[in-house]
């Protein structure tokens, strides 16, 4: 593999997902805000004004490209439609890196438009494994493959979560988003130590930590990415900066979306934590 | 021992159809059931899709109200389950579902209302292939002007009506009170587009949709002129045309 792929993507602070609800303040203001973590179907398009956003923010701000649709573990070919048109788009956009999530997304041409599990198995593994190399071959971009939240188990796991993400990243080499709420919504449903998770996961193979929150259905948790980060999670991500840290952050709010200003806040305690844990952050801010 | 194809598959059975075959390879945990957990993933499915069509389809939605919409909307998805990566797609067929839905023959206003919001949606983000200046216009010799044809913009697109659909679209884009739905006396010809920056309707007379849509079939100047005699004196009809081409520029409808 190239050097491109298999270097370490760099340290690029604390930021936050872009939303269109934040295009205006984004542009017009300067808040304090280091990079900017994309949806790359939302730049997926023939043209036209999101295009021209994306291009008057990754003149600004690092960008890091994030799927939702390459359905890494889908038992369907591999859609190389879609590949080339993100390799195409990360070509224009020179994302730090490309991150999509460690699920399938439909087989036989549908598309569910969600994050689906799959059994641990070391069927699974040997599937995975082999799509994620030729991922990474043709794109010629580090790979980061995000943790999901989910909410049912399988019979057939052999693994355990954190077993089957090891595994992957050692046979292939791949980076990992680590979605701290996600890691505290399937340890809630699953029935596992969200520490035994964190502690499980390769300390040198993770680049980004996503900050989320999460709706509460007393007996399960869904992973709703509508409110703000709860307690239980902020004490799970220090965890995870003190364990892979200084690790790359974002606010990732996907529904239910305040202004920026009710966002800046968590942005800056995400970068606070970090600090307090890792103080050469704050040497190198002040 | 299912394999990981034959788990996707009932996973997937699980959602479009609700059969539930899925749930002998799931566990229950101590705090619920599996068939409530699996169930998350169902419920979640179509309240995603209908999701991706309010927002694409907003003032359908308004003018519908929510309970007729989600009950449309999950006809739609069950009739064209998404097939393509990105959901920006997946409402492609929702005008035309809508304009052929047997509970809403007595509605065509609702098919041609999605139909306008679709074309903003296609200008939105068209190819951006830079227009044809008033400038690069004027470079042409008055002896080529008989032979010239003209290509539109990708964003440009023309819808006839025969409804009142854009009336009450532009009720519902204003925040008025809706107007009440009719069928029109004569077909109402738009045309949509992106002009700086912003996806945009404007009618079109009957002479200037003719002879937009002839060109667009190929036609060049001299056989729109023509044409345009149609409706008006044949010595008119030349400064006719001139007339409707210098609106197209100025307007971008066309690629240089």
């Amino acid at each position: 593999m190239s050097d491109l792929k298999t270097s370490r993507p760099p340290f690029i602070g604390f930021g936050l997902g872009l939303r269109s609800e934040h295009y205006s303040e984004i542009l017009e203001g300067d808040p304090p805000i280091d990079w900017f973590e994309v949806v790359s179907e939302n730049f997926m398009v023939p043209g036209g004004r999101p295009l021209q956003i994306l291009n008057q923010i990754k003149e600004r701000y690092p960008v890091v490209m994030h799927g939702v649709s390459m359905s890494i573990a889908s038992t369907q070919p591999l859609d190389m439609d879609y590949l080339t048109n993100l390799k195409r788009l990360a070509k224009h956009v020179q994302p730090k890196w490309i991150s999509d999530h460690l699920c399938w997304t439909g087989v036989h041409g549908v598309n569910l438009h969600d994050l689906l599990p799959f059994p641990y198995t070391n069927e699974a593994l040997d599937h995975i494994v082999e799509r994620v190399n030729k991922v990474q071959d043709f794109l010629d971009h580090p790979l980061a493959l995000e943790n999901v939240s989910s909410y049912v188990s399988f019979k057939q796991s052999e693994l355990s979560e954190w077993e089957f993400i090891s595994e992957l990243t050692k046979r292939t080499g791949c980076w990992l988003l680590l979605d701290v709420n996600n890691v505290f919504v399937s340890s809630f449903n699953h029935e596992f130590d969200a520490l035994e998770f964190i502690n499980g996961i390769p300390e040198d193979r993770v680049v980004q930590f996503h900050m989320a929150g999460h709706s509460d259905h007393e007996t399960y948790i869904v992973d709703t990415h509508d409110a703000p980060v709860r307690d239980e999670v902020w004490e799970l991500y220090k965890a995870c900066q003190k364990r892979f840290g200084p690790v790359s952050t974002i606010i990732e709010r996907d529904d239910n979306i305040p202004p920026l200003s009710e966002l800046l806040p968590e942005i800056e305690k995400i970068r606070t934590i970090a600090a307090e844990i890792h103080p050469s952050l704050a040497t190198e801010a002040a | 021992m299912s394999t990981l194809k034959d788990i996707q598959e009932k996973f997937q059975q699980s959602i479009l159809n609700q059969d539930e075959t899925v749930l002998e390879e799931i566990v229950d945990t101590s705090k619920e059931e599996r068939d409530v957990l699996l169930g998350v993933y169902q419920h979640a499915y179509g309240a995603r899709l209908i999701e991706f069509l309010e927002n694409d389809y907003p003032h359908t939605y308004n003018y519908l109200g929510d309970e007729i919409f989600q009950t449309l909307s999950k006809d739609y998805y069950e009739a064209h389950p998404s097939d393509d990566p990105n959901a920006r797609w997946f409402g492609r067929h929702f005008p035309e579902f809508l304009s052929r839905h047997d509970e809403l023959h007595s509605n065509p206003e609702v098919g041609e209302l999605a139909h306008l919001e679709y074309a903003l949606g296609l200008a939105f983000d068209a190819p951006d292939l830079p227009s044809l200046t008033l400038n690069a216009f004027r470079q042409y010799r008055p002896e080529d002007w008989p032979s010239m044809t003209f290509k539109a913009h990708p964003s440009t697109s023309r819808l006839s009506l025969q409804t009142n659909a854009f009336e009450i679209w532009t009720s519902l884009h204003k925040g008025q009170d809706v107007v009440t739905s009719k069928s029109n006396a004569m077909i109402t010809e738009l045309i949509c587009w992106r002009g700086e920056n912003m996806a945009r309707f404007r009618p079109m007379s009957y002479d200037e949709a003719m002879i937009w849509d002839e060109a667009q079939k190929g036609a060049n100047f001299s056989q729109l002129c023509e044409m345009l005699g149609t409706y008006w004196p044949s010595e008119e009809a030349p400064l006719k045309a001139a007339g409707y081409l210098q609106a197209w520029v100025n307007s971008e409808f066309l690629v240089a």
